[in-house]
């Protein structure tokens, strides 16, 4: 028994007041009818149905249909009801259980995340987010359109190539070379590596701002205060140098008179020692004794003259030296008045510059405080970041992709063998584009189908993800020759069924399809029967109700 | 025998142990005034000091036939006729004794007596301010009692007593500042001698004369052998006088003085702080130039002289003053250390003088 498989499709035209349903097999179902029977449509309606866009036939959109899928998934049953772009997926668990109604492609994504436990996350190119990947990437490996699939690899399914290199990630992911464990580990990784870019922002922010607030919150604060007490500081300043050079001034002033003064009051002294000098004892009685008492008289009445002329100086000297005194005196005052004011000027300034520097230390601090929570947060982050990139790295593991690529190449092998494709391209499950392309006309879809089974196989053996029901329509492209189409049919249905519930269409089965399920549709645009109208609308609509209710 | 004669042989009466210096400063005094007067009036004299009298005046030293005898005196109260007739036990003759006394010693020759003072005389009375007058103009009772005195003490008979030849002075030199009143006398007699332009100094003259007016009241008299000695010797002779004037005037005209050093000075733009310094300096300088010893000035100004350069000057005088200063320093530089520069330029300029006054005298 499978553990996924669809139980049953229901495609509900209300144009045309038809429908159909079917019930599937868990095992192979055969979806057999010519071209223009409806066979692709109801094929492409599956996946189309759980999420994935598929390329319609215009004809068939202009149905204005609506479609249901019951799918069993590890013993539950789910239902996806599509009307155009709106999905709802509803759980039938007893009674049924809305989970999601939603045109959003990612809303329904999560959903489908959680009941396939798929857990891919892929990033967006335009937006360059990681985002919880659309379930086509799901789907992907499992579902070869008639229309899209077989022309190129991997391109059933419209959209994805919204995402970033989401080949390699969704290969890698469903072989297990990066499982959902990997990617689990990677959504933390993500998780802690968006939280590190916040972080890393605010960091940043706050660095430049810090920075900014360093060069510019000082300067400004600075420059307004400082111009004004700068000028008056200058102001002071040239009068204090002023009044010190006045100070000079009557300095040498006052020593000039000081030393006039003192030269006059030795000259006093020496007079009156050159007076006081005379002591003459000597005898008058000759005319030249006379003589010379008359010189030394004389003399002595000139210095007796002059020593008033003298005191007369040294007065007006004096009176001088107390005027200087006084003029000094006052410019001293003033100096030093000057220069309390000064000090108080400066004591100003300086608390000026204690607020200034006190409040940028407190902003600084504030910087400083929060740079180093952040760096804190960051290196708690960074230790959890590198348990999980040790924990990832065991998926990276050389050997084991190495392995799952044998597994892969062993298949492949064995699918290009089976198929007759002569010189095979070998390669790894990333090769894809290299296997499958050729120049020569058939051997591109077998290529195709050889590396789907590869890819499928290897998904088998060595991955985790859950093994969907694998699709195929019309294999059998540009008519190969009967006996490649009966290995084809057998590669497929004999190779693709072991773990996976296996619905192959095609025009027709070159080999024996009798113990499968089978739906075969002959004539054109039979699909859909108003016979079966009443009863897929009973079946769809109350479901759909409950969705559009809500 | 002659007068000059006399004086000598004729012994001296009592004198006076003790000489108050102030009272031999204001007789000095007095009679330098006296002597000036004697000058300005053309009068020919002879002043002898503390001979016989305070004061002697003869009217020639050649050959004298006049003579008065003066007595002066200084006294803080009015004179009394009591106090100048009386005598005591310890003063056996009185001031008018003392006078008649050597009248009659010299009777021969019909001396004039003559009282000076500073004091009034309340015995007499003032009539339009005259302070000198004649005995025998004193009251009768008065003149009586003077006779009387006179009779007692130097034993003359009334008769003999001739008051006319007694004169009163009262001078009009104060106690006090008889110097001042001498200076300016000196002044008016040196004006008229010299003209106003004289470089004397009526001060250092006035001190001058005084002190050789005391020296010569001093000199001892038993030392006197004849009167030319004692003329010479105590005695002051109009001759003499003008002698030692003229001389001093003839040298104080050859000297150096600070009113022809201001002029150069002035000519080397120093200000008026600048000249009263040098004006010190100068008179410090001649001060020392007059020494009659070796100074650095007297040293500094022999260079000064031997550096002499008339052409030198007439170009450039401060140039001149300058180096002459510098060449000296280098020659005397050890005497050179005691003067200041300033000094240094009133020798220079002081030679200068003392060469261009020799030229001019030549």
């Amino acid at each position: 028994m499978k553990s996924i498989y669809f139980k049953s499709a229901h495609i509900l035209s209300f144009r045309d007041k038809k429908a159909f349903f079917f019930e599937f097999s868990p095992e192979v179902n055969i979806i057999s009818g010519q071209n223009d029977t409806g066979k692709s449509s109801f094929i492409k309606s599956l996946y189309y149905t759980m999420g994935a866009d598929i390329r319609l036939d215009k004809k068939w959109k202009n149905d204005d249909f609506i479609s249901k899928v019951i799918i069993h998934v590890k013993g539950r049953d789910y239902a996806f009801i599509r009307y155009k772009k709106r999905i709802s997926i509803f759980s039938l668990e007893g009674e049924e259980k809305l989970l999601i109604t939603s045109d959003s492609r990612l809303d329904i994504a999560e959903i489908v995340r959680d009941i396939f436990d798929f857990n891919l996350e892929l990033v967006v190119k335009r937006t360059a987010l990681q985002v919880q990947a659309q379930p086509a990437s799901l789907y992907l490996p499992f579902y070869i359109d008639q229309d899209s699939g077989w022309g190129k690899i991997l391109d059933s399914f419209g959209a994805l190539a919204m995402y970033k290199d989401w080949q390699n990630n969704i290969l890698h992911f469903h072989t297990g070379v990066k499982p959902k464990e990997y990617y689990k580990l990677q959504g933390e990784i993500n998780l802690i590596d968006l939280e590190l870019d916040d972080l890393y922002a605010t960091l940043k922010a706050l660095e430049s701002a810090k920075q900014r607030f360093e060069s510019s919150f000082g300067r400004v604060l600075f420059d307004v205060d400082v111009e004004y007490y700068e000028e008056l500081l200058e102001r002071f300043l040239s009068k204090c140098q002023d009044l010190h050079q006045e100070e000079t001034k009557y300095r040498i002033k006052l020593i000039e008179q000081l030393s006039h003064r003192d030269d006059v009051v030795s000259e006093i002294d020496e007079c009156k020692r050159q007076i006081d000098d005379d002591n003459y004892v000597g005898s008058l009685s000759s005319p030249e004794e006379l003589d010379a008492r008359y010189v030394v008289l004389a003399n002595r009445e000139k210095l007796f003259q002059i020593i008033p002329e003298l005191y007369e100086q040294k007065s007006q000297y004096d009176e001088n030296i107390s005027t200087i005194k006084g003029e000094l005196r006052n410019s001293q005052k003033l100096s030093s008045e000057l220069k309390t004011m000064l000090q108080e000027v400066k004591g100003k300034l300086s608390l000026q510059d204690i607020i200034k520097s006190q409040a940028s230390k407190q902003v600084e601090l504030t910087f400083d405080e929060q740079i180093k929570e952040l760096h804190e947060k960051i290196g708690e982050l960074n230790t959890n970041r590198r348990t999980l990139d040790g924990k990832i790295s065991e998926f990276t593991d050389k050997n084991r992709t190495k392995k799952i690529n044998d597994k892969f190449k062993e298949s492949l092998l064995f699918a290009q063998t089976e198929l007759g494709i002569q010189d095979p391209e070998m390669g790894t499950i990333l090769q894809f584009g290299k296997i499958t392309k050729s120049e020569t006309g058939s051997r591109a879809p077998r290529a195709i189908l050889a590396y789907h089974y590869a890819l499928l196989k290897t998904i088998e053996d060595k991955s985790t993800i859950p093994m969907l029901p694998v699709v195929i329509d019309s294999p059998k492209q540009q008519d190969p020759d009967p006996d490649t189409i009966k290995k084809l049919f057998d590669l497929c249905i004999n190779g693709l069924s072991n773990k996976n519930q296996l619905i192959i269409g095609s025009v027709s089965f070159e080999r024996n399809t009798d113990q499968f399920k089978s739906l075969t549709m002959s004539n054109k645009g039979s699909l859909l029967k108003p016979s079966l109208y009443d009863e897929v609308y009973e079946q769809i609509m109350p479901l759909y109700r409950l969705a559009s209710s809500i | 025998m002659g007068l000059d004669e006399a004086l000598i042989s004729v012994p001296q009466s009592e004198r006076g142990a003790e000489l108050a210096q102030r009272g031999l400063d204001y007789q000095a005094c007095w009679a330098l005034s006296q002597m000036l007067e004697y000058e300005l009036g053309g009068e020919n004299y002879v002043f002898i000091f503390e001979y016989h009298d305070d004061v002697l005046i003869l009217d020639s030293e050649d050959s004298p036939k006049n003579l008065t005898f003066v007595q002066v005196k200084t006294r803080e109260k009015n004179w009394t006729l009591h106090s100048l007739k009386s005598c005591s036990e310890k003063k056996p003759i009185s001031i008018i004794g003392k006078l008649f006394l050597n009248q009659k010693n010299f009777s021969k020759y019909a001396p004039h007596l003559r009282f000076v003072s500073n004091a009034s005389f309340n015995f007499f009375e003032k009539k339009g301010g005259k302070t000198s007058f004649v005995a025998n103009g004193l009251k009768v009772d008065d003149q009586d009692k003077l006779k009387q005195a006179i009779k007692e003490q130097v034993a003359l008979k009334k008769e003999h007593i001739d008051l006319s030849t007694l004169g009163f002075a009262q001078s009009s030199l104060s106690l006090d500042d008889h110097m001042i009143h001498l200076k300016g006398k000196l002044c008016d007699f040196l004006c008229e001698k010299y003209g106003e332009s004289t470089t004397l100094s009526a001060n250092a003259l006035a001190r001058l004369l005084e002190s050789a007016c005391t020296e010569k009241s001093k000199f001892k008299s038993a030392d006197i052998s004849n009167f030319t000695d004692l003329v010479s010797k105590k005695g002051f002779s109009s001759k003499a006088f003008n002698k030692v004037i003229d001389s001093l005037h003839i040298r104080s005209c050859m000297t150096p003085d600070w009113e022809m050093a201001e002029r150069v000075f002035k000519e080397l733009h120093k200000d008026s702080l600048q000249l009263i310094q040098l004006k010190v300096s100068f008179v410090q300088v001649c001060f020392d130039l007059n020494k009659r010893a070796t100074t650095p000035s007297s040293v500094y100004l022999e260079c000064a002289s031997n550096f002499y350069d008339q052409a030198r000057i007439d170009k450039e005088l401060k140039a001149y003053i300058n180096e002459t200063i510098i060449n000296i320093d280098v020659l005397q530089p050890d005497y050179t250390m005691t003067l200041s520069v300033r000094k240094k330029e009133c020798i220079v300029v002081y030679s200068i003088i003392q060469k261009m006054l020799e030229e001019s005298e030549k």
